[in-house]
């Protein structure tokens, strides 16, 4: 067979050449991909895999849950169960789509990081409260022996635990808190000392020097670098700022024995004049004068852009999670020095407001790990993920290698972690500024609070509140939603019991599984009640928002 | 020249039925059975796995209702009429390209035509990712190096609602891809010999002899190019996904339909609406193309 | 195409007017090649031109991460041109050279799928590949990438084979050739160029096909180049010179397979193909 061109002559030696090596070259392909999905051949073998999915791409992450994995498959090689774990990860950008898809087709990884509705955990994921009772096995002879699996937990699972279905379809690995980042040498040639600021006042005198500085050396120094767009640190430091000065409104307003006092609770109190406006917006005051060491466009800049700004030396204090730590001290070509963010000293005007700092006990425990129905060795799994949240190795993954707080109780911070340790003992807990429902009216608080800084109106206090007066609107919309989600939550609840009385109606219940089911029913009452409580409140404070809105309508009239 | 076969010969040539089998097989199960398939799911609430209950016309009712689909078809106009825009260069190129006298530099340029299209295409739109890269990318350095951006300044190319649309248009700069230039080279190298002397004698311009002969002789190339880029260009949401991700941007603005399938289907599992909206783009796939049939064939 | 020179100054503009828009063309690979060989430093630096000393290190990075990927796609675009030809070919061979009862409508079936939009079937295509219980596996992209390039192949392979001269045929024919016979001798040599033409577009097609990949595979060991280089844009951490050496190597093995076949390419792109 002669091979010839459209011209008639014999193809070129060049083109058979291209060709053979075309061929030789997907023959080795072959060979790569059929050594790539050995794990088949392994399984001839009698060798369990395990595919574990995340998103935690951060620095150390992966290699830290890499030696775990290495430590697991040799612990149980020595007990002679061959296993073979995996990592598979995708980026945030792309994980939601990537989860679904996995979860939908029926052959999801063993192990998933675990994000969505209730819906979609119940219908995928394994229920593990029987397990999160007991001990965790790997727990022995460590500090937390002998403890239920919850209890193991800085917030004893709370985090976990699903609403709706009183269940947990995942356990955490990691928890973060905010802190703030220093340029040690850029402070020092500000400030000309090494001193870092303890009080909020100390902190304005140093941002003040850095731009004295950054004037004298023509070079643009920002004295504060945050992000805007979303998840903005604004909200977060003025939160923090809030709490501080308003932590009385869990002391004087709990509800249904609560320890803080919810939103809707606030409204009310705010709609019956029962509030010290001048006093709640304080913060407001302060987050202008905080605002004014932000970068110049502070509200479109994104973490990327911040990190790299820091990274570059412009930036002197960055406010950031935990989640940044190690790649932010590691990659800086200068020192970085980690501090917590400074509380409001005897120095402020405000102080006499003051009720302490804000505990960061009963922050949420992330990195939510669950086992999906469709695994094959489900068993293996959840050995896995036990192993994974026992004292030893959950400190070693996220200590040792990517500098993370770990989810465990009484873990020991060393070195640079020193500085995570979660706030707790005199501090107070977190009140929650009562200006924002969800995410449209926070968006809306942002802008405000964005607004106060950039536009620097002479009395921000009542410009702030005139704002938020002008977005009842959404609060009003959130609310009604949170009213309809509410009822919807209460159906879903008595589905369930309704489930569980069934179950109790079958033959040939055992001792232990009857007493399941009606544990089931009896929390399964509670949530119920306490989802009946809720939608109760939320009403009264749909009631109060709208009274607010009348109020404030009528004095502005009543101006005019 | 090819062998009749009437039903009489069939028990003799029966076997010949067998080449066609495997090809028309692998179509009917995975092209047209998702057809029908996603058809009939149009009035079904699907999650794609456990539920599936049959909502009658729900889902074409949310269609007609779906600002944000509504939305995506007029990021799709400005597509498609920045496309048109985008075909001149094309055609220019090929042009000046039939017009270089020396042999050897038009086989180089020719050639150097096509290597760029040789790159993966993912590489080539990762590489304009980095050209709007708001702190180290080319774009913003050159401004900086300009001078017309301060040291700390940045542009959000494709974090910013007025800019995105704007450089997704400008991505693939200058949008001379091989295919068009070639396929239009191709048609103007049929031009003969005696049409270009004759137009010599007639002292004609150059812009003449483009406007008057080369255009009008290389239109149906490009009105086949056209219409394969309004169909092409109503569907392709790959670029989209790639720079701005699944959501479409800052606050979805420049969502296309195709990623609003995509989203709707693979992230929220709305799998019933996704065949939905795909129904919707078949039919208005079949529309251009009847327009098509119709513009095109007038003139041959 | 010998014609009056008009002007030099005519001439140049065409070469200034052409190179200008290869500089446009060429500025991404030529900063892709640069920065690859750069470490962060330097990059931030001056990313424009090349500076000493060349981490060639990056190479080995960018490998590591890439490489296994580039195997994968190898083996699915080849494996994927190589049977869709196969099978086009039995496909285009019975529209070309026989007129049966029912051609007509077979030949308007596979017609008919060149108009439907695929974006249309992405959803009931995933619930059929699921089904088939081929989600997480290269066959997955395989088989509906063969089923997908039917239509237009066949299109294409049975205009190029009814050009083929009946006496081809008659004397293979005669010699007692069976059907298969037939295409082995007569239609495959015949219909190189095109046969070429095809297998490069749909390899180079394959090659860049990154929805299917993001769709049906799950294990980051399985993926395919461009999914592998989405994901590796997505990193915290990104260092340039490794990205830009992975975006380089992905590229390699096309150009190489391209350097081979350009004349090949070039030819049928600007001849048979267009005719469509």
């Amino acid at each position: 067979m002669a091979k010839l061109n459209d011209s008639g002559e014999p193809a070129s030696g060049a083109n058979k050449l291209g060709l053979g090596l075309a061929l030789a070259f997907y023959v080795v392909s072959v060979v790569m991909v059929t050594l790539n999905n050995s794990d088949g051949g392994l399984l001839d073998r009698g060798v369990k895999t395990l595919t574990v999915a995340h998103w935690q791409l951060e620095d150390g992450f992966r290699q830290g849950l890499d030696a775990a994995i290495k430590e697991y498959e040799r612990m149980k090689a020595a007990q002679g169960v061959k296993v073979k774990v995996t990592q598979t990860t995708v980026p945030f950008r792309g994980y939601q789509q990537w989860y679904v898809t996995q979860l939908i087709s029926g052959d999801p990884a063993d192990i998933i990081e675990v994000i969505g509705s209730s819906q979609l955990q119940s219908q995928y994921f394994l229920p593990l409260s029987n397990y999160i009772a007991a001990p965790n096995p790997y727990n022995q002879g460590t500090p937390l022996a002998g403890l239920p699996w919850k209890d193991t937990y800085i917030d004893g699972m709370n985090s976990a635990l699903d609403p709706v279905y009183a269940e947990y379809f995942g356990v955490g690995t990691f928890f973060h808190v905010l802190r703030l980042y220093v340029n040690k040498s850029l402070l020092a040639k500000a400030t000309g000392g090494d001193a870092m600021p303890k009080t909020f006042d100390e902190w304005m005198d140093c941002c003040a020097k850095l731009r004295a500085y950054g004037e004298k050396v023509g070079e643009p120094i920002i004295p504060i670098g945050v992000r805007g767009l979303d998840k903005a640190t604004v909200n977060t430091l003025f939160q923090r700022t809030f709490s501080q000065l308003n932590g009385n409104l869990n002391d004087d307003f709990p509800r249904f024995g609560g320890a803080t006092a919810p939103n809707y609770e606030l409204f009310i109190q705010m709609a019956a004049g029962k509030l010290d406006r001048e006093r709640l917006l304080e913060a407001v005051d302060l987050t202008q004068e905080l605002g004014q060491h932000f970068s110049e466009g502070f509200t479109s800049t994104d973490l990327e852009q911040t990190k790299f700004l820091f990274f570059t030396g412009n930036v002197a204090f960055f406010p950031e999670g935990t989640h940044d730590a190690w790649s932010l001290v590691n990659n800086s070509p200068f020192e970085v020095e980690v501090i917590d963010i400074p509380t409001l000293g005897p120095d402020n005007r405000y102080y006499t407001n003051f009720t302490g700092r804000t505990s960061e006990v009963g922050v949420g425990v992330g990195g939510k790990f669950g086992v999906t129905k469709a695994s094959e060795n489900p068993e293996l799994a959840l050995d896995f993920l036990q192993f994974l949240t026992s004292y030893k190795i959950n400190q070693m993954t996220m200590m040792d290698h990517c500098k993370w707080p770990p989810a465990v109780l009484k873990a020991q911070y060393k070195g640079l972690l020193e500085k995570f340790r979660p706030v707790e003992g005199d501090a107070q807990l977190a009140a929650t500024a009562p200006f924002a429902l969800g995410a449209k009216s926070n968006t809306k608080m942002l802008e405000a609070l964005e607004r106060v800084i950039v536009e620097k109106p002479p009395r921000p206090k009542e410009y702030f509140w005139r704002q938020f007066i002008a977005n009842l609107p959404y609060l009003l919309e959130e609310s009604t939603d949170a009213v309809a989600n509410g009822e919807r939550q209460l159906f879903d609840i008595e589905g369930q019991r309704g489930c569980a009385a069934v179950g109790l109606l079958a033959e040939g219940l055992g001792r232990k599984q009857r007493q399941n089911l009606e544990l089931r029913q009896a929390m399964g009452l509670e949530n119920l009640v306490d989802q009946a409580r809720q939608d109760y409140m939320v009403r009264q404070g749909l009631e109060a928002l709208r009274k607010l809105e009348r109020q404030e309508n009528a004095a502005a009239k009543e101006v005019k | 020249m090819a062998i009749e076969v009437g039903t009489s010969k069939l028990k003799y040539y029966w076997q010949v039925y067998l080449l066609v089998a495997l090809p028309l097989v692998l179509v009917a199960v995975f092209n047209y059975y998702p057809i029908f398939n996603g058809f009939v799911h149009i009035f079904y609430n699907w999650d794609g796995d456990m539920i599936e209950e049959f909502t009658g016309l729900d889902n074409l009712r949310k269609v007609l209702h779906d600002t944000d689909l509504a939305k995506s078809f007029v990021v799709v106009g400005v597509f498609i009429a920045s496309n048109l825009l985008k075909m001149v260069l094309p055609i220019l190129a090929a042009v000046v390209l039939h017009h270089v006298i020396n042999e050897r530099a038009n086989y180089l340029y020719r050639l150097m035509f096509v290597v760029p299209m040789v790159v993966p295409a993912m590489v080539g739109l990762l590489m304009w990712k980095y050209f709007y890269e708001p702190n180290q990318g080319v774009l913003n350095e050159l401004l900086r190096s300009l001078d017309l951006l301060k040291a700390t300044e940045i542009i959000q190319w494709l974090s910013n609602e007025a800019l995105v649309i704007p450089s997704l248009v400008f991505a693939g700069f200058p949008w001379v891809g091989a295919f068009g230039v070639l396929i239009y080279l191709a048609g103007l190298q049929n031009i003969p010999e005696d049409v270009y002397e004759a137009a010599d004698i007639d002292g004609a311009g150059a812009f003449r002899i483009f406007w008057q002969i080369e255009l009008p002789l290389i239109m149906t190339q490009v009105r086949i190019n056209l219409i394969l880029m309004m169909i092409g260009t109503v569907q392709d949401w790959q670029s989209v996904y790639l720079y701005v991700g699944e959501s479409g941007g800052p606050n979805g603005v420049a969502t296309v339909p195709g990623l609003l399938i995509f989203r709707e289907a693979f992230s929220r599992g709305y799998f019933g609406y996704g065949c939905a909206v795909g129904f919707l783009l078949f039919l208005v796939t079949l529309l251009l193309t009847f327009l098509n049939n119709k513009f095109v064939r007038t003139q041959k | 195409m010998a014609r009056r020179v008009r002007s030099k100054l005519a001439e140049t503009c065409k070469h200034l007017f052409l190179w200008s828009i290869f500089l446009c063309t060429f500025l991404p690979l030529y900063l892709m090649l640069n920065i690859s060989l750069k470490d962060n430093s330097q990059f931030a630096r001056n990313p424009w031109l090349p500076e000493a000393p060349f981490h060639w290190a990056n190479y080995a990075v960018g490998w590591s991460h890439v490489g296994d990927k580039i195997f994968n796609t190898t083996f699915i675009a080849f494996t994927t041109t190589g049977l869709t030809l196969v099978v086009a070919l039995l496909g285009a061979f019975f529209f070309a050279r026989y007129k049966m009862p029912g051609s007509k409508f077979l030949f308007f079936v596979f017609m008919l799928l060149m108009m439907y939009p695929g974006v249309a079937n992405m959803v009931p295509s995933f619930k059929l590949i699921t089904s088939l219980g081929l989600y997480n596996s290269h066959w997955a992209l395989i088989i509906s990438g063969i089923a997908g390039a039917q239509a237009f192949t066949i299109y294409v392979l049975r205009n190029f084979i009814e050009e083929i001269p009946q006496d081809l045929f008659d004397a293979v024919e005669i010699d007692g050739g069976s059907i298969l016979h037939q295409i082995w001798h007569v239609v495959v040599p015949m219909s190189m160029p095109i046969i070429g033409t095809l297998g490069i577009l749909s390899v180079i097609g394959n090659w860049n096909n990154f929805v299917g990949p993001l769709l049906y595979l799950r294990d980051n060991k399985l993926q395919v180049i461009a999914v592998a280089l989405l994901h590796l844009e997505g990193e915290y951490t990104k260092n340039w010179g490794q990205l830009m050496a992975g975006y380089t190597l992905a590229s390699v093995p096309l150009i190489v397979m391209f350097l081979f076949c350009m004349r090949l390419f070039v030819r049928g792109l600007t001849s048979g193909a267009v005719k469509g």
